[in-house]
């Protein structure tokens, strides 16, 4: 058998029927497409704050509200430095230890990569991501100045908020914001028309 | 979206959160962040973590061929471009329970 009719086989396979649905393959290709892109972008901006040995915008700005939530909940003395690789948050001792890969920028690009997936590179699907980018950025400081609260008054409820409870939260968010998308979707047509 | 459809969702991603807890924790416990140094437990967390993705989907009556879709697109995501997987899962089960309304 020839490795043509050999790969014949295997796309003709049943496994394979869900990429002969059109509308599903349009939507997975636009959200690798996406995922691309913004992979691309993000990279980029990575490694151009490398370049000037300092860290990234993004998680300096969420480290800092994060800090400034968690002085405005009622943690005294709560420290904030930050370095290249990342930034420290809390009181000495009990410090909550912000990295790059904690500032959400990787679930908004996938929250991004299924808008496009599902509305195309629009003017309206940019305004969404942008939205929902704020959105998550301001999930994420809550999320980082409560664990900076948790971790100063201490005990293992810190450990299960991270693991589950804002995790499992955040999700829950983006589903939401998905769910919202066909009404984000009315309300641009209508003021478009 | 359906109660039923919330719960399905909760209890998916608090067991695949436990499952990356249990790495995470074997990498503490051996001092590294390197996910590489302990290639059996992760190659045991991933099978476990696609299992448990493909068993989610197929709770929510998806067919076999968008669940293997559906889980080549998730790994995609986390193998080449280091995104979460379970995020990738939840944006193929959203959009199809959407376009067959039973969301």
């Amino acid at each position: 058998m020839s490795s043509n009719t050999l790969w014949q086989r295997i796309i003709d396979s049943k496994l394979f029927a869900a990429f002969k649905d059109s509308d599903f393959r349009q939507f997975v290709l636009r959200f690798i497409s996406c995922l691309i892109v913004l992979t691309i972008l993000y990279e980029w901006y990575l490694w151009s704050t490398e370049q000037q040995r300092e860290l990234d915008w993004v998680t300096y700005k969420v480290s800092e509200l994060s800090h400034a939530l968690a002085v405005a909940l009622g943690v005294a003395n709560c420290e904030f430095s930050c370095f290249m690789d990342g930034c420290y948050i809390g009181v000495e001792g009990k410090m909550i230890n912000v990295l790059e890969g904690c500032n959400g920028l990787m679930l908004a690009l996938v929250y991004s990569s299924y808008i496009i997936g599902v509305s195309g590179w629009k003017w309206q699907s940019l305004v969404q991501v942008i939205v929902g980018i704020i959105v998550i950025q301001f999930f994420n400081v809550f999320r980082i100045g409560i664990l900076v609260v948790l971790r100063d008054i201490g005990g293992d409820v810190y450990f299960f908020f991270i693991k589950y409870v804002f995790n499992v939260l955040i999700y829950l968010a983006i589903l939401l914001l998905w769910l919202l998308k066909p009404y984000l979707d009315k309300i641009m047509h209508n003021n478009v028309s | 979206m359906s109660l039923r459809n919330l719960i399905a969702c909760c209890i998916y991603l608090v067991i695949h959160l436990t499952i990356s807890g249990k790495l995470g924790m074997l990498l503490y416990e051996n001092n590294t962040r390197d996910f590489m140094e302990l290639p059996l437990e992760l190659f045991i967390a991933t099978a476990l973590r696609v299992i448990l993705g493909m068993v989610f989907l197929h709770f929510s009556k998806i067919s076999k061929s968008y669940i293997f879709a559906s889980t080549i697109l998730a790994l995609i995501t986390r193998v080449m471009f280091h995104g979460p997987y379970p995020m990738a899962i939840l944006a193929c089960w959203f959009y199809i329970l959407k376009r067959e309304n039973r969301l």
